[in-house]
């Protein structure tokens, strides 16, 4: 499974990402509002001042002469640029310039507001423009108080101020970001681990109870969740009970019904032997019935000895398994002194755990099979090599090899090659694969590339 | 075969049809055959009555052929043959242990079994081997052919009729390399068959015994070959 395949990263990311865009959004929506008061604030304050002195003139000398207009636009003008600054971290101190330069220096987007003053409810304005600024947003209002109390309306029409670019920019690489970045991370790793950590480990079991595992379970930590997946691993636990009744269940019908056949065919063998004694040696008869006596026998034997293996202990004591495989080579060379057997005969040190028995059987099975399905004139070869954490044994022989399509179920019990008059019950390998896992190792077959079957046991160190 | 008195046996098993048929099979052989279907009747019939061979099935209700076997030992010197279950190598091995004679898988076809008790029956009827090798001595070990008697150390030691009789070829071909289907042959009676491991039980269980003597050491085994008396 590629890692981005995986649902721990899928969840994670899809709850991140929604997380961390929505925290984004709010934060960014939020400073925004806010600088937006700010702005407004300043604006207001920058303006009142101004405009309390501009009334005061104004009543003074009943009416505003054209000098003094300009004077006072200059000095909205001034307050406005110099707030602006202020606002977006200059603190320098510029006064006595002139709001030609700023305009001509900074920000050439940003307009001063549009000043209109009014006296009381008049419509009239004594200060600014009659002209508005129709598409900017409703404009500002304030009222200030001249000396002697009376009332005048301010309108503040400007354009919202706009917020540069860099705005977002600073908020995007600002320390807020990072946190929440990793708000959302720890968050999403959590709510991921909750759903995916009992995933993986019910997989586990699963993986488990597929290996050969029949008692494993999910444990109480999953199954007692009230929510899907403490009924998943419910679930699970009645079908792992169901495989386990119904597989050990088939096994000990095997068993016990392969064990009550001998008496009856022991005795079966008997009275064949008190025919042939009455019917003479050479009876042909007799001798049939001898024959598929001895059959029976046969399959009896592989069943149950299938059936056994998984009853063999496994603390026995280590041993070498060169000294076995020698003693394999010796067994092939003894019983099929035709054949060529190629064993380089390697001395290796380590020392394999488990039961020697067990992997004799499986070994000596694999050897077996092939003195049985080769012809005379294939040769074997029987090797071992020592990897990090495992030793490989390889018995191969120059035979026919096996039809690919038979490969995979070769191994399966009562699985035979078909197309020849074999006298096996196609138990034999299975019996090996049986004895190998036994030992936690793990049997395969393939065809060699340059023909015959070729039968890999790994066993680890 | 049976050219004086017929040699008798006695069937232990729990299956009386099996046994029923089986003595009529032996006796037609010429047997004289004795049945019992517990290992306490056996031991009973045993009490009153000797016997040159004894069948002891291993799967009894109660107390096994191997409980059996076990509480004869050592005292009884009558060769025994195990009946075991097919593919129970471990009661096959754990029987030779106990000091049976041999083994036969059951079920079985009796021609079989028959060919095991004559076999066996021949190694522990006094073979005069040649006149003069009646006694032979090797360092401690002492063995008279003729008595079935081994001292070693001046001890007595008991030992089977197959340990008495690998023991002896061993010591009759000292220092030289007795191959296993030599032994098989010679000493079981019976041709060597691929992975059959009965002689190399039968040499081990005589190492131990010689060991327990003071004897250890004596039979080295040559790989891929078979077995050594090593010379004082």
């Amino acid at each position: 499974m590629r890692w981005f395949r995986s649902l721990f990263w899928k969840i994670f990311f899809a709850i991140w990402l929604s997380s961390l865009v929505m925290l984004a959004a709010t934060v960014f929506i939020v400073s925004q509002v806010n600088e937006r008061e700010r702005v407004q604030d300043w604006l207001l304050e920058s303006v009142r001042l101004n405009a309390e002195q501009l009334v005061d003139d104004y009543e003074r000398s009943d009416g505003l002469s054209k000098r003094r207009r300009y004077y006072y636009h200059k000095r909205f003008a001034r307050s406005f640029y110099q707030r602006w600054r202020e606002h977006n971290g200059d603190h320098h101190d510029h006064r006595g310039r002139d709001h030609d330069d700023w305009r001509r220096d900074h920000d050439k987007r940003q307009e001063p507001p549009r000043i209109r003053i009014y006296a009381g409810d008049s419509e009239r304005p004594i200060f600014g423009g009659r002209d508005r600024h129709t598409d900017g947003p409703e404009p500002l209002q304030l009222t200030v108080q001249s000396e002697t109390g009376a009332q005048y309306r301010v309108e503040i029409s400007s354009r919202a101020p706009e917020l540069p670019l860099r705005h977002l920019f600073r908020f995007i690489l600002s320390y807020q970001i990072v946190v929440i970045l990793l708000a959302t991370a720890l968050a999403s790793v959590l709510l991921t681990g909750l759903i995916v950590r009992p995933l993986n480990r019910l997989r586990d079991h699963t993986r488990e109870l597929h290996q050969g595992n029949l008692a494993s379970r999910a444990g109480d930590k999953l199954s007692r969740r009230r929510d899907e997946i403490g009924e998943l691993a419910r679930e699970f636990n009645s079908m792992a009970d169901y495989v386990e009744q119904t597989l050990v269940g088939g096994q000990k019908l095997l068993q016990d019904v392969s064990h009550e056949l001998r008496a009856p065919l022991a005795r079966l063998q008997v009275a064949a032997g008190l025919a042939e004694q009455k019917l003479g040696e050479d009876d042909r008869l007799a001798g049939r019935i001898n024959l598929e006596c001895e059959q029976l026998n046969r399959l009896i034997d592989e069943i149950l000895s299938l059936s056994r293996l998984d009853a063999q202990p496994l603390d026995a004591e280590p041993y070498a398994l060169s000294g076995l495989l020698n003693e394999l080579a010796e067994d092939i060379r003894f019983s099929a002194p035709q054949r060529v057997l190629h064993w380089p005969g390697v001395e290796l040190s380590a020392m394999l755990p488990g039961n020697r028995a067990l992997l004799q059987r499986a070994l000596s099975n694999v050897l077996t099979n092939i003195l049985r399905h080769t012809p005379d004139e294939a040769e074997i070869y029987l090797g071992v090599t020592q990897a990090a954490n495992e030793l490989v044994v390889t018995v191969r022989d120059t035979g026919p090899g096996v039809d690919e399509a038979l490969l995979p179920v070769l191994l399966e019990p009562f699985v035979r090659a078909e197309g020849k008059k074999s006298e096996g019950y196609g138990l034999g390998l299975s019996i090996a694969r049986r004895a190998v896992e036994r030992l936690q190792g793990s049997l395969r077959l393939r065809n060699h590339p340059e023909g015959g079957l070729e039968v890999s046991v790994r066993l680890p160190l | 075969m049976t050219e004086h008195k017929p040699s008798q046996l006695l069937l232990v098993d729990d299956d009386t049809d099996l046994t029923e048929l089986l003595s009529e099979y032996l006796s037609n052989e010429g047997y004289q055959v004795l049945c019992a279907h517990s290992a306490d009747d056996a031991e009973t019939i045993l009490a009153g009555q000797r016997f040159d061979l004894l069948v002891f099935d291993i799967m009894m209700p109660g107390r096994t052929g191997l409980d059996l076997l076990q509480s004869l030992r050592p005292g009884l010197q009558t060769p025994v043959i195990m009946l075991t279950g097919r593919g129970d190598d471990i009661d096959r091995i754990l029987g030779l242990e106990m000091g049976a004679d041999d083994y036969l898988a059951k079920p079985c076809n009796p021609r079989e079994l028959l060919a095991r008790i004559r076999a066996v029956l021949r190694r522990v009827q006094p073979v005069v081997q040649a006149p003069s090798a009646i006694r032979l001595v090797q360092g401690g070990i002492v063995l008279d052919a003729g008595s079935r008697e081994v001292m070693v150390a001046e001890q007595p030691l008991t030992l089977t009729s197959a340990e008495f009789n690998v023991l002896m070829l061993l010591m009759q071909q000292v220092g030289r390399v007795v191959s296993k289907a030599e032994l098989t042959e010679k000493v079981l009676h019976r041709k060597l068959t691929a992975y059959d491991r009965a002689i190399d039980v039968h040499v081990s269980r005589l190492r131990q015994k010689l060991a327990a003597q003071g004897e250890a050491e004596r039979i080295k085994t040559v790989r891929g070959e078979g077995y050594q008396l090593v010379q004082h």
